[in-house]
This record gives structure tokens, sequence and C-alpha cells, in this order.
């Protein structure tokens, strides 16, 4: 906790919030974007827009890992949980995603076998103990988990733990990261990079973004303090005419990522040819699968699913927040009919997801200066 | 390059003041079944009893939703609650389900001003149940009854088929004299009051995940149950007449009193995070999961609405308390926003504090 | 979270968070740890040796 206590201290962030505010530029507007949902969440945690001048505007991106899964594929983890002798384990964000008829947790009060875990070596470990029972994960998450799951199944193929299995849903951060520099709903003037991600694919991955689309990118970690530091950053990139991808989680983030990590990934999975992403659509090469050599334990092949394309009710306007378009004040049903307590769409479930930080923190009329 | 000039979002202003307005409403009860979420004490637990069970028994005492119901009998004010108890596993480091169903009844008595007096025990026992587990609970009942000077004094038993009651559930009713000292109620807040809490917090909740043992943490934490008569006795004797409300810190966690009591009062709180007292394993613990510690259930701690200028002599007679050597102020009591709850970070930026909607931690008490 | 206990030979290693709480955590996926080492842990595994 020492540690990470250097990285909260107030008077710091005090000072570096001058000095962001000494950095920008009189009457110019910034539109930063953080694409992790855990820069989301931890931006209203500490409170981070009180600390910056209204002249910077924080977008979040699509970095939720629960608020990207579409609804079809959350009937496929209902109907698969309902299923005689299915143990269904998720991560406790995934049990209140709505699905077209009701979510995991009211699958759970119909009588499914639906149990929450904090990693799926939890769930290996579940199917153990209870060889009568089928253990299915319901695997979600970005680079940052997918080696959790990619270690796991290593080690039921090794040990094998034939009543495991795993729905896979994990995705990749950089194509819809694409998408959105391609779109032109978006005029963003940089991007906070996703640090945990970037421990696992590296800082490498994102040139791509100065090289081709002519935008900065500071990778940074999560600590309040991390984050002020990759604003500074960016806006001294923007006020020096500079353009490139700089770390400032270097403490953490090697340049080329865990090659361990990426080949066991390489190993376990495969890139599926495209995946729909709530509210962005079809994205291609995006989204993993078992690959073959895994084959076995791919909970889709194992159990019958719909395998349906749900479209999301008219009034969600997920899409729109997780693309940055809107701020999650701005969805037409956000805190009315939308709320964490009956949720409409997963940006207001997930810790992570813009609506349910915004609500659960954020809901605060705030003045701010203006340089 | 400094600043101009300050600005308020006009347009996300009013979108908040019409979700503060929908939030202020009596609550619909919209879902077909009940769900863990229901049994949380947050939000959903609150719609539950908000829509579905308050409108039913039409009665002014239910209404004002204390931790106790208050009933005038003869002349004598008396207070009334009930409470049951199905935590898994039934024992776990610092306490078992018997001192939990003793003290948290009694807490509920005193934390409503109320002097315990006496206790109904309610057993529900399952088909299979070890006789040496339940002579050790009825002990534990009897020790703790003992030590809070409440006597039992009826009770019931009732025997379920294997598999209908995870060894046994118990559900005890207490009874007590309302101090005359005491002028409690969850409406008498006013801004400038200041809130104190009576130890460190997060710890019961805590100890019975870890005891569960499905994560591979561990770490050494103990429920915190203890009877508070004691400390509410001495907070009575050293500002009575000063202190507005009280509250034992349960289900939802201290998160969840400090929303409870600013909507029934119509003030705004804030809570400055640097000064809530937790323990540093906890507060490890609680990171590694992804968990705040304010919305973890306590089962002996106590939370105090007390005017400003009796503030210090509370925490002193607080302090002076076994058990409570860590109480702490940590806010006050705002003219608004109305029924909200904000925190001022240790980071130095401001945010709100809600309750959650279900538990990350099921059936802890 | 710091390296307390280490199995090498089931790639695990037992961590605790400064303040007490302890963790049982897959260490296949950076170098071999040591006692005292530092790591970055998520859902389980460690992904990277903290300096230091």
């Amino acid at each position: 906790m020492r540690y990470v206590e250097e990285f909260r201290d107030p008077e710091l962030g005090h000072a570096m919030a001058g000095e962001i505010l000494a950095t920008v530029e009189p009457g110019r507007h910034y539109k930063l974007m953080e694409v992790c949902g855990g820069h989301t969440h931890s931006i209203y945690k500490y409170g981070i827009d009180d600390l910056l001048p209204a002249n910077v505007e924080l977008v979040h991106g699509p970095g939720c890992p629960v608020c990207v899964i579409p609804m079809g594929r959350v009937d496929d983890g209902i109907a698969i949980a309902l299923q005689p002798r299915v143990t269904l384990t998720c991560f406790g964000d995934m049990l209140r995603v709505p699905g077209s008829r009701g979510t995991l947790l009211d699958a759970k009060a119909q009588g499914a076998d639906v149990r929450m875990v904090y990693s799926p070596l939890d769930a290996l470990r579940i199917a153990r103990q209870n060889p009568d029972r089928e253990v299915v994960f319901f695997a979600i998450g970005f680079e940052t988990t997918a080696p959790s799951t990619a270690l796991t199944l290593r080690r039921a193929k090794a040990e094998g733990v034939a009543n495991f299995s795993c729905i896979c849903n994990h995705v990749t951060i950089l194509p819809p990261v694409r998408a959105l520099l391609e779109s032109p709903d978006l005029r963003l003037d940089g991007f906070i990079g996703p640090g945990h991600v970037c421990t696992v694919v590296g800082a490498r991955p994102f040139e791509f973004i100065p090289a081709d689309y002519g935008r900065p990118v500071v990778i940074s970690g999560f600590e309040p303090l991390d984050i002020l530091q990759s604003i500074h950053m960016l806006l001294r990139q923007l006020a020096e005419g500079r353009c490139e991808v700089e770390n400032q989680y270097r403490r953490v983030v090697p340049y080329d990522g865990n090659l361990r990590a990426l080949e066991v990934m390489a190993d376990v999975f495969e890139l599926r040819p495209h995946f729909e992403w709530r509210g962005m659509g079809f994205i291609s090469h995006s989204a993993l699968k078992l690959s073959a050599a895994y084959e076995e334990f791919d909970a889709e092949r194992r159990f019958s699913a719909p395998g349906v394309r749900i479209a999301d009710p008219k009034a969600c306007q997920c899409g729109e927040v997780l693309k940055g378009v809107i701020k999650p004040w701005e969805c037409k049903v956000f805190g009315t009919a939308c709320t964490p307590e009956h949720a409409i769409g997963t940006c207001m479930v997930s810790p992570e997801g813009a609506c349910a930080a915004y609500y659960n923190y954020g809901r605060l009329a705030r003045t701010r200066q203006v340089v | 390059m400094s600043a101009s000039e300050r600005i308020a979002g006009g347009r996300e202003q009013r979108v908040l003041e019409i979700i503060e307005t929908a939030r202020s409403k009596r609550p619909r009860f919209r879902d077909e079944r009940i769900t863990t979420a229901h049994g949380a004490g947050g939000k959903a637990t609150q719609t539950l009893i908000e829509a579905l069970l308050v409108p039913a028994f039409g009665s002014p005492a239910l209404e004002a939703l204390g931790d106790a119901g208050a009933v005038r009998i003869g002349g004598l004010d008396l207070a009334l609650t009930t409470d049951s108890f199905v935590v898994k596993p039934i024992r776990f480091p610092g306490g078992s389900i018997g001192e939990l169903a003793v003290n948290g009844t009694v807490n509920d008595l005193a934390v409503s001003g109320a002097r315990p007096i006496a206790l109904s025990l309610s057993l529900i026992l399952e088909e299979g149940l070890e006789t040496d587990v339940l002579r050790a609970e009825i002990n534990a009942i009897a020790a703790a009854a003992r030590s809070s000077g409440a006597e039992i004094i009826t009770g019931d038993t009732k025997v379920v088929e294997r598999g209908h009651a995870d060894q046994l559930y118990i559900c005890t009713t207490g009874i007590g004299q309302i101090d005359p000292r005491a002028r409690l109620s969850p409406a008498a807040l006013r801004p400038g009051d200041r809130i104190i809490v009576s130890g460190t917090i997060g710890e019961h909740g805590t100890a019975i995940m870890l005891a569960r043992g499905s994560f591979e943490l561990d770490a050494e934490i103990v429920s915190d149950t203890r009877p508070l008569w004691p400390a509410v006795d001495a907070l009575l004797e050293a500002a009575g007449p000063s202190l507005r409300a009280m509250r034992d810190a349960t289900r939802g966690g201290v998160a969840t009193v400090l929303n409870e009591l600013a909507r029934a009062s119509g003030v705004g709180i804030v809570v400055r995070e640097a000064d809530v007292p937790v323990h540093p394993t906890v507060a490890a613990a609680s990171e590694l999961l992804g968990i705040d510690p304010m919305h973890v259930a306590n089962e002996g701690k106590l939370v105090l609405f007390v005017a400003a200028e009796a503030a210090e002599e509370a925490l002193a007679a607080l302090r002076a308390v076994d058990g409570c050597e860590r109480a702490a102020q940590i806010g006050e009591v705002t003219e608004g926003p109305a029924g909200m709850v904000l925190v001022d970070t240790a980071f130095g930026g401001r945010r709100v504090m809600d309750q959650l909607v279900g538990d990350p931690l099921p059936r802890i008490c | 979270m710091t390296v307390v206990r280490v199995d090498g030979e089931r790639g695990l290693a037992l961590c605790a968070s400064e303040d007490g709480a302890r963790h049982t955590v897959e260490t296949g996926l950076v170098d071999p740890v040591s006692l005292g080492d530092s790591v970055l842990v998520h859902a389980g595994v460690a992904l990277v040796t903290l300096p230091g």
C-alpha cells in the first residue's frame, strides 16, 4: 500500500494540476480519450475532473469489456447455464448484464447454478472439486485477462480436467480504437493509453496512432497521479508540436510487452474473423476464440446455444457512449429509465462502464475553471 | 494563463435535477422474482421494503424505517426489533451465527436509544445438523446474551429436511425500553452536524468472505461482532440531547447508513475519505477484490450523527469504551445536495458515494 | 504484491500485499520470481515483475 500511496498524494496531485493549468493554451479546447474502463473508473473515483480546467475534456472510450458484450452473447451464457449439471462461473460484473430476457442473476433465481469467481483459476478449482458438474467459465476481458484464461486452459489440458470449458468473449483493444479513428463523429486530440493491456501487448502496437492518424498517445498507469501526469504529457506534446507514443507507466510496461503471455495466448486462442461489439457493430479480427488445439474446452462446441444476434433496445444509446460521442448524462434514458438497479444497457452495469462510473461517483454539478 | 472564469454545465445540471426528482419518488417493485440482490441491504433491498412491504402494512412506526419500531404501552416507550441470521459459514474468524443473532438484534435496539431487556430465539435446524455444532451455538448465544444484558425469555424450534437450511437459521426478536436521554430520529439531521464511526470498518464482511475460502486470498481479519449498548450508554451520558441519530452499519456498510439518513432527513452529507478508519489488511484485501470498505458489512460498529458543539465530547466518550478506541469523526451534514452523500477523496477530488444495488458478498449475516 | 513463498514446480507463488492479504498467483508469464520480489497481478496471474 505504501508504494501505491505515493501515487495518491494530494499535494503532488495539486502540483500536477498546477502544471496542467500552466500548459493549457488559453481558449483552446482539448478532447482526450481514455481508452480503458479502468481509467474511467479511476477518474470518477478520485474526482480527477475536479483538478482539471474545463478546457480539458476527458472522453470515455470503449475499453470496458463487460460493456461491449452484445445481448445475444449474454443469452448464450444463460442458455448454457440453464442446462442440466452445468455450473456457470463468471466475474461479478457479468451477473447483471441484461440479455433479451433477463440477466445471469435472474437465471440464478430461476434455478441455474451461476457462481461468481475472481479469476478463471477459481473456476478450474470448482471443476476439480465437482467432477459431476460441467463447469463453464464465461471469459471476458481485453488482453489483460486473456493470459489468465489461456494459462487456466493450459492447466486444464495438462491435468485432463474434462468437465471444464470456456465461453470465450475476449476482445482486443486496437481494432475498436482504429474504428474510432476512422469515424468522422469524433475529433480527438490524443489518447490516454491502457496501462494494463500494454503490460501484455507492449507500447509498440500503439505506434500506428501517431504514425497514421497524427494523434499523440501516452500509456498511463491507474493511480490518480499517473493519470494526471499522462494528461500533462499529452498536453505538452500538443504544445510542442510532437506526436508520439510516450510511456508514463514505464515502471510496469515494457515496450515489447510480455512475450510469454503473447505466446501462451497465441497457443490457446485465435482471432475470430469478426465479432459484434455492442453499439459498434461488427469489427473484424477484434476478438478471440479457442484454437483448434483447445477445441475440446470450447463451451460453444460442447453445448448448444441460440447464437442469435439481438438488437439493442431502441432507447439504448450505449454505442454512442462507448464511442465517446455523447457523455453518459446526455443519453436520453440515463438515470431515469436506465439506472444501476434496472439497467437498459451495459454501460450502467459494470464499474468500468462510463455510465455506472458517472452515476455512482460523478453525478455532481461542478464548477470548473476556464483558461 | 490563470483561470478567467468558472462555469457550471447548464444542460448537465438540468439532467442531474431530473434524476434527483426520479430518485426521490417512491419506487415501484418491478422484478418478477427475488434474487440475492434483494437480500444485500443495498438499493434492491430498499426497493423491496419501500415498494412491496411498507405500503401493505399501513403503520406510521414502520414508515419511519428505523432499526427498531417504537411503540408506547401504558406510558412506557418501548422499542421492538427483529432480525434473521442466515450467514454462511456459521463459524468464522471472530465469531459465529449464535453471537451475531444476539448482537445484531441487541444493537438495533441500542442504536434506537433502547436498553435491551429481553429476546426471543427462533431456531430453524437442518436435518443432520451435528449436536455438538448446535451445542456450541447455543453456548455462544447464551454467552452473548449474558454479555449484552438481555434475557432470552421465549423461543421456538423447527427442523427442516436436509438441504433446506444450511445447518441452521436463527431469528431473534428483541424488546427494549427507550432511554429518556435519547431524542433520536432518522429525520433529525441538521446541516453542520458531525458524523462519527465507532471504529475501523469493513471487517465482518471481509472476514466472512475470506472464511468462505472460495478465493485464493488469505488475511488475518476477524469479525467485529460485539454488543453496542455500552457505547450507546456512554454517548447518551456524554451528549444525550445533542445526539440526532444512530445506526449500526450492517449489510450495505457505512455507505448505506449515510445514504438512508441523508434521504430521510433531506440533507446532504460529506465524508472525508482520509479520516475513515480502515484496518490496513481490510483495505488491502478489499483493494484486491475491487470492493470499497464503505460498502462492506460490519457487526459491531455504529454510525453517529451529533450536533457540532457536542462532537468532541461524544468522540471522547466513545473512545473510552472498550472496542471503540479507533472511533473517528469522518464527515458532516450539509444543506445539500439533498439526499446525496459526497466524498472528498484523499487525493483532493470529490465524488458521489451511492449505495450498491446488490452485494458482492451474499449471506454475510 | 510481494512474493512470500514460491512453488516453482507448479509455477505458483503466494503473494502478499504490504498490509497482509495473501493471494495465490500464477507465475508462468514472468521470469522466475524470488522471495521479496514485487509483481503486478491481474485475474490471478503475475504479468510483470516490478523494479525495486
